[in-house]
């Protein structure tokens, strides 16, 4: 239960932490470690270099930047659910960390580290998708730091597996900041609290006059590899009232999804649960536009 | 073999050793200070025995490299009490509801609500039972650590109100 | 444990060169993605590597393996293989049913069913059996690829050598064994080549599933870390 030896590395900047990782054989990053240090302890990962990324202050920033909300890698994921910046642009994120694990897993799991863990059950990469999330990776290559974009759409490649080629560090993710008192809810299902979401669906909504639907973002997690944006639906809904049809437009597209089974919990019952969430969090989403006086 | 220096602040002691990369921070703990009251109980962050504050916040012991410690200031159980043995407010408690039995999961739990007793001087029970969700206990059922938790943010917030008082006559 | 996976993949090619190149395991074991070759053993088996990208985790397999059964009048082989992760982490033994027919257009349809039994902690992220699957359908289409360029290669070059009498410029024995088939001493081709000398092997770059076709797939690796985490979610 002890890891096995590697060379400890601690970069404090971007640059340097870049560089070791593109020209170390066999290395890896740790993040908030909450992830990586089980599979080390179990030596189910070995590594010969580690390169702490928690001294690379640089990452760890939460700011507003050109209508985008930017949150650094190493971002902790309590001090993003903490964030009052996080709390007016997007509500979804501190409600959606309340059903994040533990306070001491969030006091030392980061944003990033989530996303590259890539769990599919995970809220985070869920909500992530949900506001259209672009992803910064940075690499090392020819004496320079090198920087490119990457849509959240694009990141899940398979199980597990996001968008990183090797050498690849993730810096940043930008957020889209929805307008002020649109509707937001992260509902989810799992046998105890702080548990892995078996499912759990992420809701954002703006209304028009007439109180339709006007812009929806629908994601659901715990059913593919990746979060699944649920775009046609989100085409079918606007301009319609928030009614029973259009919930079952919803519900029925969840429930239709290809989910696999799995040792714990059935296609059947997954499939259901995805259909019942979505309802409720797009009716909780709508009950939370702010009514313009 | 290559080895990292820690220098860390642990309950208000500076301490400064040589540690192997690898070396975890409950280990180092555990075995390099000799502060054997953060327990192991799973490795793998699940369990909660091993939670101590690092810079005031709460974290896995079995999780934390020794070497990331480096510079940072840390609190274990045994710094709970005051030098001469006295308990603190929430270890009372635990002794008067019974909170521990074997006391495995103790050190961890007493963290925990340190913590939460630093957010809020009024926790409800809910938060309370939301708080210790990441901290398991196979002896007492629980119950009697929340009243524990309830009874100590309790008697904290009495001292703090005859405190001002005291204050104001001398 | 154990699953059966049944997967099967398209060739752009007639099956009798599909035959003759899957069975001559010097030349087709390298088109596996991850896969690596080594030395053939006195008993005809041939020792070898595995490398796959599972998420977080790398595995490396080191084993055996060889052709149990070859039926070259139905074109069906059964490859038995066996190995252990080089780390410890556990091991893997398969069968491997492999059924060439032909699917029309020129085009040959392999047909494969692998009874897997995993072991030690390997075996835990086989519990989600649609994962492997899904995987193992991901690897087949990297094979069926590469096989086809070396048929195309193969066709190519014996076309570049006209004059060459094809059945004896090329090994059409169904031992797995070097060729050493003597060619008619007035047979019109160059006398140190029996057959064309397997690919040099490509760099065995640990199949990273990153690298192919997005498809959805469930989960054990999950189911692994669902239970090591006790359901709770370390991040």
């Amino acid at each position: 239960m002890k890891p096995s030896e590697f060379q400890y590395h601690a970069p404090t900047t971007v640059d340097e932490a870049a560089q070791l990782l593109g020209t170390l054989e066999d290395a890896r990053v740790l993040a908030g470690g909450q992830s990586l240090m089980p599979m080390m302890n179990f030596r189910y990962l070995m590594t010969s270099h580690l390169i702490d990324l928690n001294g690379v202050e640089a990452l760890t920033r939460i700011e507003e930047r050109n209508g985008r909300l930017h949150i650094g890698a190493m971002a902790r994921q309590r001090d993003i659910e903490l964030s009052p910046l996080v709390m007016k642009r997007a509500p979804l994120i501190r409600e959606a960390y309340q059903l994040v694990s533990h306070k001491q897993i969030r006091n030392r799991g980061t944003l990033g580290g989530s996303l590259c863990q890539l769990d599919p059950s995970s809220e985070q990469p869920c909500f992530t998708a949900a506001l259209d999330g672009v992803l910064t990776i940075v690499r090392y290559e020819d004496g320079a730091v090198a920087t490119r974009e990457l849509p959240m759409s694009d990141w899940a490649l398979m199980y597990m597996t996001p968008a990183l080629e090797e050498g690849d560090l993730l810096a940043g993710i930008s957020l889209d900041i929805w307008p002020e008192g649109h509707g937001y809810a992260f509902e989810e299902f799992a046998r105890r609290h702080g548990d892995y979401a078996i499912v759990g669906v992420a809701a954002l909504c703006t209304v028009d006059a007439q109180q339709r639907l006007d812009r929806v973002s629908l994601t659901i997690c715990g059913v593919a590899p990746g979060p699944v944006r649920m775009h046609e639906v989100e085409t079918a809904l606007r301009g319609r009232p928030m009614d029973e049809d259009a919930l079952r437009i919803a519900s029925d597209a969840a429930r239709a999804l290809d989910v696999m089974t799995d040792a714990h919990v059935s296609t059947d019952y997954r499939q259901h649960l995805a259909g019942v969430l979505t309802e409720r969090a797009l009716k909780t989403a709508f009950s939370r536009v702010a009514t313009q006086s | 073999m290559e080895t990292r220096t820690v220098r860390v602040v642990v309950n208000g002691t500076a301490y400064e050793h040589e540690v192997e990369p690898r070396r975890m921070l409950g280990d180092f703990l555990r075995h390099d200070l000799n502060l054997t009251g953060t327990h192991y109980g799973c490795e793998h962050g699940v369990c909660g025995a091993c939670t101590v504050l690092i810079d005031g916040r709460t974290a896995r012991a079995c999780l934390t490299l020794a070497a990331q410690v480096n510079g940072h200031s840390l609190t274990t159980v045994e710094g709970l009490a005051q030098a001469d043995g006295t308990l603190n407010a929430l270890q009372q408690a635990f002794t008067e509801t019974h909170a521990l039995q074997c006391g495995f999961c103790t050190p961890g739990m007493l963290m925990t609500l340190t913590e939460l007793l630093n957010e809020t001087d009024s926790p409800t029970e809910a938060e309370i039972r939301e708080a210790i969700t990441g901290n398991l206990c196979r002896c007492t059922g629980y119950q009697p650590i929340v009243a524990a938790a309830l009874l100590a943010a309790q008697r904290i917030r009495d001292q703090r109100a005859a405190a001002p008082a005291a204050q104001a006559t001398e | 444990m154990a699953i059966t996976i049944r997967s099967s993949f398209i060739v752009d090619a007639p099956p009798s060169d599909v035959w003759k190149t899957m069975i001559d395991i010097e030349r087709s074991a390298p088109c596996f993605p991850g896969a690596e070759l080594k030395e053939q053993q006195p008993d005809g088996s041939y020792k070898g590597g595995f490398t796959v990208k599972l998420g977080p985790l790398t595995l490396k397999f080191a084993g055996k393996f060889k052709i149990a059964e070859q039926n070259d009048a139905n074109r069906t082989v059964v490859v038995s293989a066996s190995g252990t992760d080089t780390k410890g982490r556990g091991g893997a033994d398969a069968q491997i049913n492999a059924a060439v027919t032909d699917a029309g257009d020129g085009k040959t349809k392999v047909d494969v069913v692998s009874d897997v039994n995993l072991s030690g902690t390997v075996a835990q992220y086989g519990r989600g059996a649609g994962m492997i699957e899904a995987l193992s359908q991901q690897l087949l289409n990297q094979f069926a690829k590469n096989l086809t360029a070396l048929i195309e290669a193969d066709a190519a070059h014996a076309a570049a050598q006209a004059p060459a009498t094809p059945a004896a410029a090329l090994n059409t024995a169904g031992e797995p064994e070097a060729s050493n088939v003597s060619a008619e001493p007035a047979a019109p081709r160059p006398a140190t080549e029996a057959r064309r000398p397997p690919p040099a092997p490509a760099p065995v770059v640990p199949l990273d599933a990153g690298a192919l076709m997005r498809k959805a797939m469930w989960q054990s690796i999950r189911n692994y870390f669902a239970r090591l985490f006790g359901r709770k979610q370390p991040h």
